[in-house]
């Protein structure tokens, strides 16, 4: 849609579409169509020949002349989803879990994010970037925001300008994206092992699937609306039968 | 393309339902070649400079990105947890391809690479951003744009 709008402005566009039923139905003018999951519109991490092909051919579009809506098709079968079968996932916490003993998911989870921090530190430094940062908290500060709601719903926000529920979202956000930026360091692993990862042999993991189990049993509509939209992706909610 | 078919049936059942509009006129804008034209990213990631406003549910704004931002000021605050976040995680590029727009203006590929970028953040209704989307053609222009590349999540 945005694509009609900014045409309509007097600009050319080319959009990469990750849903064919979408742009069948909206038309954009020049849209290419990837195998790609949602989430990655030029592809799979790290595989930069594959993502300029992608780019390349989404703005060769543009030098299409003909008017009317064209809907074209990568011209690439790898959607990278391949496993990287030398990939070591790191070790974790995740043994014999007492979701009820507050003081010891506290300590292991401690423990879980010290043990990621050496490869978190070297993907800052290979990568140049951290995806780490929306809550403006310390991982340390994000780990005891994270654990201050499994006793339920508070308004003790560790930001004065944003409520204890949304840093409860972003310290999430953000929690995950430590894991994610630490666990890939030095390796290719796919989406899905990332998430077998972290769902199924983390204590991180656990945590965000006890507290939504938690949200979505109490009376507190915002608590609910958290616990249901921002913390287990839908996918793992069908793949665990949460 | 995704197949839907492959995924959880929650998120068939969105995808398949979300409502798509059909427009009766056929905008289309004709350019010289791409080797003359500037190029701009317009995602809808939900990403931002670390130090600019976060995106909250319904968000219709967006949010500028100069092209010579350090990649490690950019982060992301889409409100949906439903798509692969991982990649962005490892690799600015596979959302937002600084490196790759540069590459191409430096190898001839493309004409220039555009002052500013732009994001919106996706969950929000599109027909919400209308406004948002006409008045950032005219910053477009004014930045001497004439070709952008859509990037959705």
């Amino acid at each position: 849609m945005l694509a009609h709008y900014l045409e309509e402005e007097g600009l050319a566009t080319t959009v990469v579409s990750l849903v064919r039923l979408h742009s069948e139905t909206i038309r954009p003018p020049r849209s290419l169509f990837v195998p790609f999951e949602l989430g990655r519109p030029l592809g799979p991490p790290n595989n930069h020949v594959l993502q300029r092909k992608a780019l390349e051919q989404a703005l060769g579009l543009l030098e299409y002349d003909d008017g009317s809506s064209l809907i074209s098709d990568f011209d690439q079968n790898n959607d990278g989803t391949k496993p990287d079968e030398n990939w070591l996932p790191p070790a974790t916490g995740f043994s014999n879990l007492d979701m009820s003993d507050v003081t010891d998911l506290a300590q292991r989870l401690k423990n879980e994010i010290e043990t990621l921090a050496p490869n978190y530190t070297l993907s800052v430094k290979t990568r140049g970037r951290s995806p780490v940062g929306i809550a403006k908290l310390t991982i340390d500060e994000i780990a005891k925001h994270i654990l201050s709601f499994l006793d339920g719903p508070h308004e003790l926000s560790p930001r004065e300008d944003l409520s204890a529920a949304m840093v409860l979202r972003f310290s999430v956000d953000d929690l995950k994206a430590y894991y994610a930026a630490s666990a890939s360091h030095g390796g290719s692993p796919s989406s899905l092992q990332l998430g077998n990862w972290f769902w199924r042999d983390t204590v991180a993991g656990q945590i965000l699937i006890s507290l939504r189990a938690a949200a979505m049993d109490h009376s507190d509509k915002r608590f609910n609306i958290v616990g249901s939209k921002f913390l287990v992706p839908r996918i793992w909610i069908d793949e665990l039968n949460l | 393309m995704v197949d839907v078919r492959t995924l959880p049936d929650v998120m068939q059942k969105h995808l398949n339902e979300v409502e798509c509009p059909v427009f009766e006129n056929k905008p289309w804008v004709r350019g010289g070649p791409l080797n003359e034209r500037r190029v701009a990213i317009l995602s809808s990631a939900g990403l931002h400079l670390r130090s600019d406003k976060h995106f909250a549910g319904g968000d219709h704004s967006y949010r500028v990105i100069p092209d010579d931002t350090d990649p490690d000021e950019i982060v992301m605050s889409h409100v949906s947890v439903n798509f692969d976040r991982t990649a962005f995680q490892q690799d600015l590029n596979v959302t937002f391809p600084l490196k790759h727009l540069a590459d191409m203006e430096e190898e001839g590929l493309i004409g220039s690479v555009a002052s500013n970028h732009y994001s919106f953040m996706g969950a929000t209704d599109p027909r919400d951003m209308e406004d948002d989307a006409r008045q950032l053609a005219g910053v477009l222009k004014s930045d001497q744009v004439d070709a952008v590349v859509l990037l959705p999540v």
